[in-house]
C-alpha cells in the first residue's frame, strides 16, 4: 500500500447503499443504460451500471453542457438591462465511474477553460465536482494504450475505484475521497484484494493492443498537410454531422448565439457546441470561408487531435476512447488515418 | 470569478458615415470605466437582440481619452443592425481582446503601411499612436487601395495625418484623379530605406498575399513584414475554436502575426 493512498473495498451488493448514502451530500452523476447504450445521467435510484464499456456522449456535458445560457437581457425604454445566469450547481457533485481516457479528457478540457482565461461555467461546476473513476472494460474500438491515456491512471481523480468480482476495489486520490471512504460501508483491503485488482488490470491491459504508434508523428503530420491526395479518400466518407466532435471527450468548439423573443426586448444568449465540421465554422462576415473544402474541414480535426494540441498544450487532443470510430456513420478510423500517416 | 462573457454597457455617443458602408461609432462606457489598449487590439460589440461581432478598434490609445472609435462595415445581419442605430443608443463592449501591434519592435524605424478597404481601421489607430510619439519613430508611408473613391475611409482626415499617405481606388469616378488600380500600383513610386523598414499589413488575404510579394521586390525582407489577420472570432479568449489557424489561436495570439511566424501556421 502506498503512504498516504487509502485502499479499501465494498461490496458490490452495497453499491446502492453507498450512492444513496452520498446523496444526502451529493448529486450523484454515473453511467446508466439507455436502450442499447449506455449514458451518463444523474442517477436518482438504483440505476447505476459500473458494467458498461462506453457512453455515447463523454463525461464533458456536465462540465460544458450541449447548450449553456450565457445572459439574459432586456431592452427598457432605449436602456438595457443584463442578467448573468451563471450560477453554482447548488449541491456538490460525485461523478462515479469515469474511466481513465475520459478522466484524462477532462484534465485537457482544465487547460482549454482556464489557460489564457478563465471559462468560469467550466470552472464552477469543475470545482463543484468529486472525480470518482472507474478501472475501464475496453471496447473494440478503444486505443488508449497507444495514447497514454489508460488503462490506468495515477492522478486526476478523488476515488478510484476497480471491479474484483464480488467487491470494488476503492482508493483514494484526494482527502476528500478519503472522507469518503470512512463511510462503515467499506472494508479495509486485504493483500488478496490488492492481488486481485493487479491481476484484473493486466487481464485489462492484455485486451488492450492496438498496434498503431505516434512517435514522429507531429512531424509526419506537417510533412503531410498539403497532400490533399492523401486526405481525400476520408473526406469523400465524412458527411460533416459532426458525430466525431460531440462525442469527443476533448473537443470543445462552441459557437454564441443570440436568442430573441417575439417581442425583440427580451432574449438570451447562450453557447452552444459546434463542430469544425459544419460547413460554415470559419466563414466571416462577407462570405469569405477559410475552410471552405470538404477536406480542409476534414483535416482540422485531425490535425488539432494530432498536431496542433501538441504545440498548444504538449499533448495530444485524443485520449483513445474511440468513440469517434463507434459513432462515426461512415467508419471514419483515426486509428486508421494514425497509420496511414505513419506510413505503416 | 469575474466572467469573461458578459459585455459591458456603451452609449454611442457619436456617427460619422465614412463611405456609403462603413461608419465610425463613437462609444463610450457607460459605467465610466476606460479600456487600455494597444494599436491592433479588438472588441466584441453585441447589438442587443441581433447578436455580437468582433470590431478592431480604430481610435488610438493616445492621447489618453476616454472614448473608443470603432470603424464598422456592414456586411452581415449585426453589422447592419448596427448601422440602424441613433446616437443615444446602448451598445455592449468586451474587451479588448488580442495583441496588437508590436509598437516596440517599431521604434526607431520607418513604418510602411499596405492596406485595403476596411482594413485600414485597427492601421488607423497604430498612425495615431506613432504619430504621438513621433520623436521616437521615423517615416510613415500608407499604401491604400479602396473599391472606388466614395469607399475610402478616412478620406477628410488622411491628410491631416502628417505621413506619406498614397491612394489607388480599383475603379475611378470623375472626381478622382489619382492612381486606379489594385495597391501593387502604388509599389513602384514608393522609395524607402529597405534596411530600416517594418512593412504592416491589413486588408483582403488575397491583397496581403500579393502585396508580400511585391514588397519582397522592393527589398524589405519577410523578416520584417507584420500582418494583422481576420478570422472568426466568437468568443475572443481562445476557446470557441473558430479562428483557430494551425495551433494559433487568432483572437489570443493575433491577430497580429510576424509574416515569418504565420508562414509556419499550415493553414496559412
Amino acid at each position: 500500500m502506498h503512504p498516504g493512498i487509502v485502499e479499501k473495498t465494498l461490496d458490490k451488493e452495497r453499491i446502492g447503499e453507498l450512492i444513496s448514502q452520498l446523496r444526502g451530500k451529493y448529486e450523484v452523476i454515473g453511467p446508466k443504460r439507455d436502450g442499447e447504450n449506455f449514458i451518463f445521467d444523474f442517477i436518482e435510484g438504483d440505476e447505476i451500471d459500473l458494467s458498461y464499456k462506453t457512453t455515447i456522449l463523454p463525461p464533458k456535458k456536465f462540465f460544458f453542457p450541449v447548450e449553456e445560457p450565457i445572459y439574459e437581457f432586456e431592452k427598457v425604454n432605449g436602456d438595457v438591462i443584463i442578467r448573468d445566469v451563471l450560477k453554482a450547481p447548488e449541491k456538490k457533485r460525485i461523478f462515479i465511474g469515469i474511466h481513465p481516457c475520459d478522466i484524462h479528457a477532462l484534465m485537457i478540457l482544465d487547460r482549454v477553460f482556464g489557460d489564457h482565461y478563465n471559462d468560469p461555467y467550466f470552472q464552477l461546476r469543475r470545482d463543484g465536482t468529486l472525480i470518482a473513476g472507474l478501472t475501464c472494460e475496453p471496447t473494440e474500438y478503444c486505443f488508449c494504450d497507444a495514447m497514454g491515456t489508460g488503462p490506468t491512471i495515477d492522478h486526476g481523480y478523488d476515488l478510484m475505484l476497480t471491479d474484483i468480482g464480488e467487491k470494488y476495489f476503492f482508493q483514494s486520490g484526494t482527502h476528500e475521497g478519503e472522507k469518503i471512504l470512512e463511510a462503515k460501508l467499506f472494508k479495509d483491503a486485504g493483500e488478496d484484494d490488492r492481488k486481485a485488482r493487479e491481476a484484473k488490470i493486466n487481464e485489462i491491459k492484455g485486451k488492450l493492443h492496438s498496434d498503431i504508434k505516434l512517435y514522429g508523428i507531429y512531424e509526419k503530420m506537417r510533412l503531410k498537410f498539403d497532400d490533399d491526395k492523401f486526405w481525400v479518400e476520408w473526406a469523400e466518407r465524412c458527411v460533416l454531422c459532426g458525430a466525431c466532435n460531440f462525442t469527443c471527450p476533448t473537443c470543445y468548439c462552441f459557437t454564441i448565439k443570440d436568442e430573441v423573443d417575439f417581442s425583440g426586448n427580451t432574449g438570451r444568449r447562450v453557447r452552444v457546441w459546434d463542430s469544425c465540421h459544419f460547413r460554415n465554422f470559419a466563414t466571416v462576415a462577407g462570405g469569405m470561408n477559410f475552410r471552405r473544402r470538404r477536406v480542409s474541414r476534414l483535416k482540422q480535426r485531425f490535425y488539432h487531435k494530432l498536431c496542433y494540441s501538441l504545440e498548444q498544450r504538449w499533448v495530444f487532443d485524443c485520449v483513445g476512447c474511440g468513440r469517434c470510430i463507434q459513432f462515426c456513420p461512415t467508419k471514419i478510423d483515426i486509428r486508421e488515418v494514425i497509420k496511414a500517416v505513419q506510413g505503416v | 470569478m469575474r466572467n469573461p462573457y458578459i459585455p459591458k454597457l456603451a452609449v454611442i455617443e457619436g456617427i460619422k458615415e465614412e463611405t456609403p458602408d462603413i461608419k465610425t461609432f463613437r462609444v463610450r462606457l457607460r459605467d465610466g470605466d476606460t479600456f487600455d489598449y494597444l494599436p491592433g487590439q479588438f472588441v466584441e460589440l453585441t447589438v442587443f437582440g441581433y447578436g455580437e461581432f468582433p470590431t478592431s478598434i480604430s481610435s488610438s490609445p493616445l492621447p489618453k481619452k476616454d472614448f473608443l472609435e470603432l470603424t464598422v462595415r456592414r456586411v452581415g445581419d449585426v453589422t447592419n443592425a448596427l448601422h440602424r442605430l441613433q446616437e443615444g443608443s446602448i451598445i455592449g463592449l468586451r474587451g479588448p481582446y488580442g495583441n496588437g501591434f508590436p509598437v516596440e519592435k517599431l521604434r526607431g524605424r520607418d513604418i510602411l503601411i499596405v492596406s485595403g478597404g476596411c482594413g485600414l481601421a485597427p492601421l488607423r489607430s497604430l498612425i495615431l499612436y506613432l504619430k504621438a510619439k513621433k520623436e521616437e519613430y521615423g517615416e510613415i508611408t500608407l499604401l491604400y487601395g479602396a473599391r472606388t473613391p466614395k469607399d475610402i475611409v478616412f478620406k477628410d482626415e488622411i491628410e491631416k495625418w502628417g505621413i506619406r499617405a498614397m491612394l489607388t481606388v480599383d475603379k475611378a469616378d470623375d472626381s478622382w484623379g489619382g492612381d486606379v488600380g489594385l495597391v501593387t500600383v502604388l509599389c513602384p513610386k514608393v522609395r524607402i530605406n529597405s534596411r530600416n523598414t517594418w512593412a504592416v499589413l491589413c486588408g483582403p488575404p488575397i491583397m496581403m498575399s500579393v502585396m508580400v510579394n511585391e514588397l519582397k521586390k522592393m527589398g524589405v525582407p519577410p523578416t520584417w513584414m507584420i500582418l494583422s489577420l481576420e478570422r472568426l472570432m466568437k468568443c475572443g479568449i481562445g476557446m470557441c475554436g473558430h479562428c483557430n489557424i494551425g495551433a494559433k489561436y487568432v483572437c489570443k495570439d493575433g491577430p497580429v502575426f510576424f509574416y515569418e511566424e504565420a508562414r509556419g501556421f499550415l493553414e496559412f
